[in-house]
């Protein structure tokens, strides 16, 4: 027999599932906290280039603070910090353990101050393009950013329109099964139609079919949407009764197709920017490298 | 040991509802049996002095009796102080409510002095005795004592019936019924006889009618909540349907019992009275179309009786895959959430709407019906609610057929391409031992996160009154001399 110091349930870790419940909206306070510490920072940086335009380089070295006065180096080395600061995101994003913080918070730093890395180059630079390499070496920094920029917009604008046009949330791979056997479906429907039905499910209907988001924004289920075309093209007077339902049939599938040819386009372009923005953060690397010793050892 | 054996077993004969079975069955089934899991069907816990063998409010899939020393049983009153309501000894048992009832622990027991000890039962093996107990006597009689001192426990701490005589307590315990209905089961129908009248113990109800041909919701009835008095002082048939939205259990006064209170508790019935009014004020918060539609989309798949969903916020979530991949990543391979769920509009506070998503992960249902089949008692529950499932799982695939959120699935284990490979249950344990659950701490946007749906959505807190207003003098009210709230 079994004898322990205190009853098996007693003895269970405490509240773990009220710890991992939230009763109510979490108010989050890393996203300020980010946020703030990346805005103290561009702060420092600009009174800190500020300082030495007006005061300690421009005056006593006769340059415009850049990359060759103490100021220069120092937001220089500014800037190599945050990129690794923003970099290592892409490490945590795929380590996936709960150790350090959650991955949101992540990215916030990232976001924060990835952005900043962008103000500190061009502070460090000038700003001016200087030689061609240093130039273009701006260029592409200023551009990962300008990614990661877009990327940020596409985050937040793309996942409110995409859900507005679902009628049910569907993973990539199930829009695009649907969408196979919508078009298969609408092929069985057509092929056996005469003339006039071909010419009014190819030219009458896809004209009055208006844009999905159109219809999103007013809170249309696809069925609503189907309706309101089929009521746009006069359906009813278009064909005899007994055609009515394969004309109902072909509105519905067309409809349908529109919004998942949507949805798709949503969802590649939800990833479509992060190939770049990666590609653009290892092509960085090494010509920081280069940067750095071109600037200290050539 | 064999005497050991002896007396434990001479402990369980003397409880009412195991007597009816042989002294040799309780020894070797629930004494000595062996169980798949390290822990023996049986085993002797030591308390000690102040420490609490269960607490009140914590889940449970044990029982126990008291071996030696005593013990005092405490509830907790209105202004959250325990009281201590009976001092127990050997022989007593606790425990079995929750252990059978799947609830909540309805009292605490504490240990008094030194040397205390209890005996404490697993769910598993005493499910198999019930199984095997083919007159039906254990089951019967366990049924009984669970009606019994459900309804007790009911009438003590439900709010509405405060100050009632004891008499009158004791009168509805005696005539009560305890009534389990399964989801969509109606209670009682439009245009019926009333005979009875209902308070909610536990669960989920609709009260609807339908205008024309359009349902009308009128409330949504949760825990300690009360219908069918309306008709039954006014004598006229039911004006509405009453269905259940999820397993519930409630409690049947007959209507006799009701007409007694009536008159002899006035005060009682003008605060059903005034409550009702509060519950149409409540409605008529949520009569927009959206609010509606979202208790009833929520409740109808479910939710209401979920203790921690998994949600992901549409509008953040950039479908990055990441969730299901951080819960890969943790559990061998195998993700225990799958995207694919339902999909509900809700308006925010702010009037914004927003959409949140359901997927298919385990909520930790109040009543879950995953541990009802489990014929090894694998799939169990902490004291907190948080069901998981146990390393000796036997992978038979009852706990997966008994979730109707299809929220179990069974993976192979070990060898995958063996002629008869391992099979084990996998279900969502909110990452057990770790901080925080790995899809919420990996979302790289903050969309998917657990919530507790009772508490985080308003509109499902604020259905129900928690508490009852005062009582209101409706004399008065229909003179117009009290004001109508």
């Amino acid at each position: 027999m079994t004898s322990t110091s205190a009853p098996a349930a007693a003895a269970a870790k405490d509240g773990a599932l009220k710890k991992k419940t939230l009763t109510r909206k979490e108010r989050r306070i890393d996203k300020p906290v980010a946020w703030l510490g990346a805005s103290l920072c561009a702060v420092c940086s600009i009174a800190l280039w500020s300082l030495s335009r007006t005061r300690f380089d421009l005056p006593s070295l006769g340059r415009a603070p850049g990359g060759g006065t103490p100021v220069g180096y120092a937001l220089g080395a500014l800037t190599v910090f945050l990129y690794a600061v923003a970099g290592a995101y892409a490490w945590r994003h795929r380590r996936r353990v709960q150790e350090l913080a959650m991955t949101r918070t992540w990215m916030e730093v990232h976001l924060a101050f990835g952005l900043l890395s962008g103000l500190t180059a061009v502070l460090h630079s000038g700003p001016k393009l200087g030689a061609p390499a240093h130039g273009a070496f701006l260029g592409a920094w200023l551009l990962l950013i300008g990614t990661g920029v877009v990327g940020k917009v596409i985050s937040v604008v793309v996942p409110r329109r995409l859900t507005r046009i679902e009628d049910e949330a569907l993973l990539v791979e199930d829009v695009v099964d649907r969408q196979k056997a919508m078009r298969t479906q609408v092929e069985e429907l057509l092929q056996d139609a005469d003339e006039a039905s071909l010419k009014i499910a190819n030219d009458v209907v896809p004209r009055k079919i208006a844009s999905p988001d159109w219809y999103g924004a007013r809170r249309m289920r696809h069925a609503d949407a189907a309706d309101a075309v089929y009521q746009a093209i006069g359906g009813d007077a278009l064909l005899s009764p007994e055609r009515r339902d394969w004309l109902k049939r072909v509105v519905a599938c067309l409809v349908e197709e529109a919004f998942l040819s949507r949805m798709l386009t949503y969802h590649y372009l939800l990833r479509a920017w992060v190939p770049v923005h990666v590609a653009l953060t290892f092509l960085c690397l090494p010509w920081l490298v280069f940067h750095v010793l071109a600037v200290f050892l050539l | 040991m064999t005497d050991l054996a002896d007396e434990w077993t001479a402990l369980l004969k003397a409880i009412p509802f195991l007597s009816s079975l042989p002294e040799q069955t309780l020894k070797e089934r629930l004494i000595l049996g062996k169980i798949p899991q390290a822990e023996q069907p049986a085993s002797l816990v030591e308390v000690d002095d102040g420490d609490f063998a269960i607490r009140e409010g914590e889940f449970g899939d044990t029982f126990y009796v008291c071996v030696q020393g005593a013990f005092a049983v405490e509830i907790w009153n209105d202004a959250g102080v325990p009281v201590e309501v009976a001092r127990i000894g050997r022989g007593a048992y606790f425990g079995e409510l929750a252990m059978i009832g799947r609830g909540t622990r309805t009292a605490s027991v504490r240990a008094i002095g030194a040397g205390c000890q209890v005996l404490e039962m697993y769910r598993g093996p005493f499910d198999r005795v019930l199984k095997d107990d083919k007159a039906g006597g254990v089951k019967k009689a366990l049924e009984a004592a669970y009606e019994r001192r459900t309804l007790e426990r009911f009438v003590q701490r439900n709010a509405y019936l405060e100050g009632m005589r004891e008499v009158d307590r004791k009168l509805i315990v005696d005539t009560g019924k305890l009534v389990r209905l399964e989801a969509f089961q109606d209670v009682y129908k439009a245009g019926e006889a009333p005979k009875s009248f209902y308070f909610v113990r536990q669960g989920f109800l609709k009260v609807w009618r339908t205008e024309g041909e359009v349902q009308s919701v009128l409330a949504y009835l949760r825990d300690n909540d009360f219908f069918g008095d309306l008709e039954l002082v006014e004598g006229r048939p039911r004006s509405s349907t009453v269905t259940a939205m999820e397993p519930v259990e409630i409690v049947e006064v007959p209507r006799s019992v009701f007409a007694g209170i009536y008159q002899r508790h006035p005060d009682t019935i003008k605060k059903f009275r005034r409550y009702e009014l509060d519950r149409q004020a409540e409605m008529g918060h949520l009569a927009s179309p959206t609010g509606m539609m979202f208790v009833k989309d929520l409740i109808e798949s479910g939710m209401g009786q979920a203790r921690s969903a998994l949600i992901i916020q549409m509008d953040a979530c950039t479908r990055c895959g990441n969730c299901v991949q951080a819960c890969s990543d943790l559990h061998d391979g195998y993700s225990r959430l799958i995207r694919r769920g339902k999909k509900l509009t809700r308006r925010e506070e702010r009037g914004a709407l927003e959409h949140l998503f359901f997927p298919n992960s385990c909520v930790h249902c109040r009543t879950p019906d995953c541990m009802t089949g489990c014929p090894v008692g694998s799939i169990a529950r902490d004291k907190d609610g948080e069901v998981f499932i146990k390393d000796f799982c036997v992978g038979c695939g009852a706990c997966a057929k008994g979730c109707e959120f299809g929220n179990i699935s069974m993976i192979v284990i070990g060898d995958k391409k063996a002629a008869k490979p391992q099979r084990k249950a996998s279900k969502c344990d909110i990452c057990k031992g770790y901080e925080q659950a790995n899809c919420v701490f990996n979302c790289p946007t903050g969309a998917i996160i657990r919530v507790d749906p009772n508490e985080y959505f308003e509109e499902l807190h604020r259905t129900p009154s928690a508490k009852p207003s005062p009582p209101v003098d409706l004399v008065a009210m229909a003179a117009g001399s009290e004001k109508r709230p």
